[in-house]
This record gives structure tokens, sequence and C-alpha cells, in this order.
């Protein structure tokens, strides 16, 4: 969506207010601190409750598409360092049943492949080292468990030889492709809060989410304290929106 | 609308700060930590700019960019000029505040 930055002829700038209204984001205003809706461009709370944001017109489409339609586009430059928040600083937080397992996406990064059991899974949790993008697989391929892990660069059954695109699953040979386990995204200090009874992987070990209650883990970049219904509400958003 | 700026002057930063809700803002005020009433189906989530928000975009030439052709973009033209924000980036920045030819916007995803 995009909308006009003006409150009554005044340029506005908003922040991510980070709460969900009717399952939808929320943003404040640097000016006033009032929280607004995105869905409908108002506000909900706060001194400036009832204004609205026009609406512009835009288009959803392939990149393909919009730079033939516009060969003299400009293109946002995602390059950019980013303030605060990186994806470094969360976690893959891979939940069957009622095991959970969380690997923060530095500590998955160092090892490339994660091999763990999870609610009587085995799986693989895997990662891109240089776009950070992971996956969770399961370790059950053509009705049996194999190991997987990186062999000069490629994701590896050592056992068999059979290799795998790291990120979409396919083996290389076609004879199948892993199962996707579902995983979300969480900052660390959130799943010991959520999932007390998880566990963590860590500086090269397993340990219980109870035990890095009191550690650094804690001392995230935010001391974060979320209200847990909500973050799960949250998370569910981030991945249909 | 007089009632929050006195909330907002007098008891905002300490309170705020104990909250730890407002992040990188802990003086501005809050109306989620100031009592007043929630509409329904508000749920607290997030510190604020926890997901941080690109708050000075820059821009490049399509022959600088090695997007996937099928990757999805948000397309704006405004007074003749055309810009492209891949979705794929925005759901992990998820705000974009921009001045589109004088204009300014708010790009979210």
């Amino acid at each position: 969506m995009v909308h006009r930055r003006e409150v009554n002829g005044d340029e506005v700038v908003f922040g991510n207010q980070g709460d969900l209204w009717q399952n939808a984001m929320t943003w404040f205003d640097h000016d006033t601190g009032s929280v607004w809706s995105q869905p409908t461009g108002t506000a909900i709370m706060g001194p400036l409750l009832g204004e609205r944001l026009e609406l512009l017109p835009s288009t959803l489409t392939t990149w393909d598409d919009w730079r033939h339609l516009h060969p003299e586009t400009r293109a946002l430059n995602v390059g950019s360092t980013p303030r605060g928040f990186e994806v470094s600083q969360t976690a893959v937080v891979v939940a069957v049943g009622d095991d959970s397992l969380a690997v923060p996406v530095s500590d998955l990064v160092d090892v490339g492949v994660l091999q763990a059991i999870v609610g009587g899974e085995p799986v693989a949790v895997v990662a891109d080292d240089e776009t950070e993008q992971w996956i969770v697989y399961s370790r059950l391929f053509l009705g049996a468990a194999i190991d997987l892990a990186i062999v000069d660069g490629v994701l590896t059954d050592p056992q068999s030889g059979r290799t795998f695109d790291l990120l979409r699953g396919n083996a290389l040979d076609g004879s199948g492709a892993l199962d996707r386990i579902p995983a979300f995204s969480s900052f660390p200090t959130d799943y010991i809060e959520i999932f007390p009874q998880g566990r963590v992987f860590t500086d090269g070990r397993f340990l219980p989410a109870s035990a890095l209650q009191d550690s650094d883990l804690l001392e995230g970049a935010w001391g974060i304290q979320p209200v847990v219904e909500s973050y799960q509400d949250w998370l569910r958003n981030q991945r249909v929106s | 609308m007089a009632v929050f700026v006195v909330l907002a002057t007098s008891c905002g930063a300490d309170d705020l700060t104990s909250a730890g809700r407002g992040g990188l803002f802990p003086d501005l005020y809050d109306p989620t930590e100031e009592g007043e009433p929630f509409p329904s189906n508000y749920r607290q989530s997030l510190p604020r700019d926890a997901i941080n928000p690109v708050y000075d975009p820059s821009f490049t030439t399509p022959d600088r960019i090695d997007w996937p052709g099928d990757e999805l973009v948000i397309g704006v033209e405004i007074e003749g000029e055309a810009r492209a924000y891949p979705v794929g980036f925005l759901t992990r920045r998820e705000m974009v505040i921009d001045n589109h030819r004088g204009i300014p916007t708010l790009v979210t995803w």
C-alpha cells in the first residue's frame, strides 16, 4: 500500500508500532505518537484519532513487467545498512507437536546445516551463509532417515552422495525433493519466554531454554517483553500478508 | 485532545522507559501505555521500530539491479517518475518513508 504522509497539509513521519489491529499492522507517527492502522490509513488511538491518510495509486506486479512498462523506473536500493533489527539477531524456531528448537541465525550460519530431532522428526535446519536465508527440511527421504551436510558448498547426503538444492530441497539427480518442515522467525529472548520447555542451539551445543533464562541471550538488543498470544498472531500475520 | 498533550509531557518519559515498549522512542507519547481505551481486536506485540522502517531510501537504475524477473514489486508512478519497491525486501522491513517528486509517501507491506 502507498499512502500520502500528510495530515492537514503537514508532512508526517511514520514508524512501525509493532502491534496488530484487526490482525493487520499498525504505525505510529513521530509527531504525536498516535497509532495508525495500515489497511484503513486512519489513526485509531492518540491525539490524531480519526485522521485519515490519502491512499495513492500503486500496483503489485513483477519486476520484469514493471521495468518493461517503465524503462526509466528507479529501483529501491536494498543494500543499505539496516539500523537496529537485523536477520542475524533472530532465531529459526522449529516446532513439531509439543517439542521445539530455536537456532539463532548467527549460530546457524556458522554451521551451515544443523541436524536435530524435533518431536520425533529428524530435521535439518539449513542456512545460506551469504544471504542468511534459512529453511528447515525433514531428513526422511524416500522412506529412510538420511544425514545432510554441506560438502564442497553443496547440501549433500554423505552416505549416498546425493546432492540437493540448498533452498529448494530438490535432489539434483531428479529423484525427489526434501519435505519442508514449517518454521518461523523469533527473537531468541521471545522464544525462551514463549517456549520455556524448548531447546536452543547456541555456541555449538543444545541447551534447555530454561537454562538460558539468565544468560547473555536475554540481553538482546531490545529486551522484548511480548504478549504471548499476540506475538503468535504477529508471526502468522508475517507469513500471510 | 489537549488532555493527551498534557499526559505526554507530564508523565511520559519515565513511565514509558520502564514499560519498555517505546524501543527507540522512549520519550514519545504512546497511547497504548497511557490508559487510552483500546479498539476491539487490538493486540500489543513488538516494541516500536523493532522491525525497522527504511527512513532514508535511496534508488538506483534497473541496469544495476539483479532481482529475479519474477520478483514481486510495488510499483508507484507520480508525475511521470516510476519507482519499484521489491516485496521480498518489504517483508523484512515493512515500511519505506519516501519522498516521491515532492510528495511525501509511505510504502508498506
